[in-house]
């Protein structure tokens, strides 16, 4: 398998599709339960691809369609992607717009937060393509058994699914953290963020701390 | 709620998530990429996945937290993403399985 490769990235990404496929379960079973049909459930898994977003949007299905609430509410918990794409920008700035379209097109936290951790421009783009088609096929398979057999498995949460999530992104985390260097911007994001999250409704505390987080690194880092 | 509803609320929530994805790297075309720019993408890479851990640490309970812990330490003691990650979610589940 040639570095940098497709596939490279896809299976580079194959321990976080484990837990992908869990998280998958719980909205499967989550979606059910709010009384959407298992088409709609499966739409949005495929064709949305942001759980996040997918959950935050199941009390807008059932009643008269808010569409203004649904764009406004989707784009407010994704927009954290936008963030990413900045950064992504850097290894894609030679390639062609339909090109950085593709890339994107599965564009996901976990892929881009080990992306972060790969100090070469090609892997990066194939842990975002190639590890994005990754979580893409787990969160349908995940989707699957949660919409098919959720009934079976019951709560997904006493299991532990819940931890998953904050424990892998803090290992990434301590993968790029660089040492001193880093502490103020990572202090500054985390404040900020949690001020934010504290203070005001929506998904904007990611995006408040990250802002931060790049406004410190760029003030104190000045070498 | 018909059909056509449901496919047009579809239509919007797959617009409004691709344009999150989509506008950072087509926006960034028309910024010109100064040395304090770089350093300032540098620095949201790693501190957006602080603010997306913070809500989790602060509304989880303390297995949660211990669970962090130990995978944090585990990683920067071996530097192994897998065994980090392992080590965190067994310390998880063993703390709430010895008191619930």
């Amino acid at each position: 398998m040639r570095p940098g490769s497709f596939l490279d990235g896809f299976w580079r990404l194959g321990p976080v599709g484990a837990m992908v496929v869990a998280f998958g379960i719980a909205w499967g079973v989550a979606a059910k339960d709010a009384g959407l049909s298992d088409s709609l459930i499966y739409l949005l898994s495929g064709a949305v691809f942001a759980g996040a977003s997918q959950f935050a949007s199941l009390d807008l299905w059932v009643g008269p369609m808010d569409y203004l609430a649904l764009f406004l509410i989707t784009f407010a918990v994704n927009a954290r992607h936008i963030l990413m794409g900045t950064v992504l920008y850097l290894d894609l700035k030679d390639r062609s717009i339909p090109y950085q379209m593709w890339a994107v097109l599965t564009m996901t936290d976990a892929p881009f937060a080990m992306s972060q951790t790969e100090p070469d421009s090609a892997r990066r783009v194939a842990l975002i393509i190639g590890g994005g088609w990754m979580i893409w096929l787990t969160w349908m398979l995940g989707t699957f058994i949660g919409v098919s057999f959720g009934g079976i498995l019951g709560n997904t949460n006493s299991y532990g699914f819940d931890a998953l999530m904050p424990i892998f992104f803090s290992v990434m985390l301590t993968a790029v953290f660089k040492g001193k260097s880093s502490v103020a911007p990572f202090l500054g994001a985390g404040i900020a963020a949690l001020i934010w999250y504290l203070s005001f409704p929506g998904n904007w505390h990611v995006i408040a701390g990250a802002l931060v987080g790049g406004f410190l690194n760029m003030v104190l880092n000045d070498d | 709620m018909t059909e056509p509803n449901i496919a047009l609320g579809i239509g919007v929530m797959v617009l409004a998530t691709y344009l999150t994805r989509f506008l950072g790297v087509f926006g960034m075309r028309f910024v010109p990429i100064t040395p304090a720019v770089k350093r300032f993408l540098e620095g949201m890479a790693s501190t957006v996945l602080i603010a997306v851990v913070v809500p989790y640490a602060y509304e989880g309970d303390w297995a949660m937290r211990a669970g962090v812990v130990v995978a944090v330490l585990v990683m920067a003691k071996t530097r192994k993403t897998v065994l980090a990650m392992l080590l965190g979610c067994v310390a998880t589940a063993l703390i709430r399985l010895s008191a619930p």
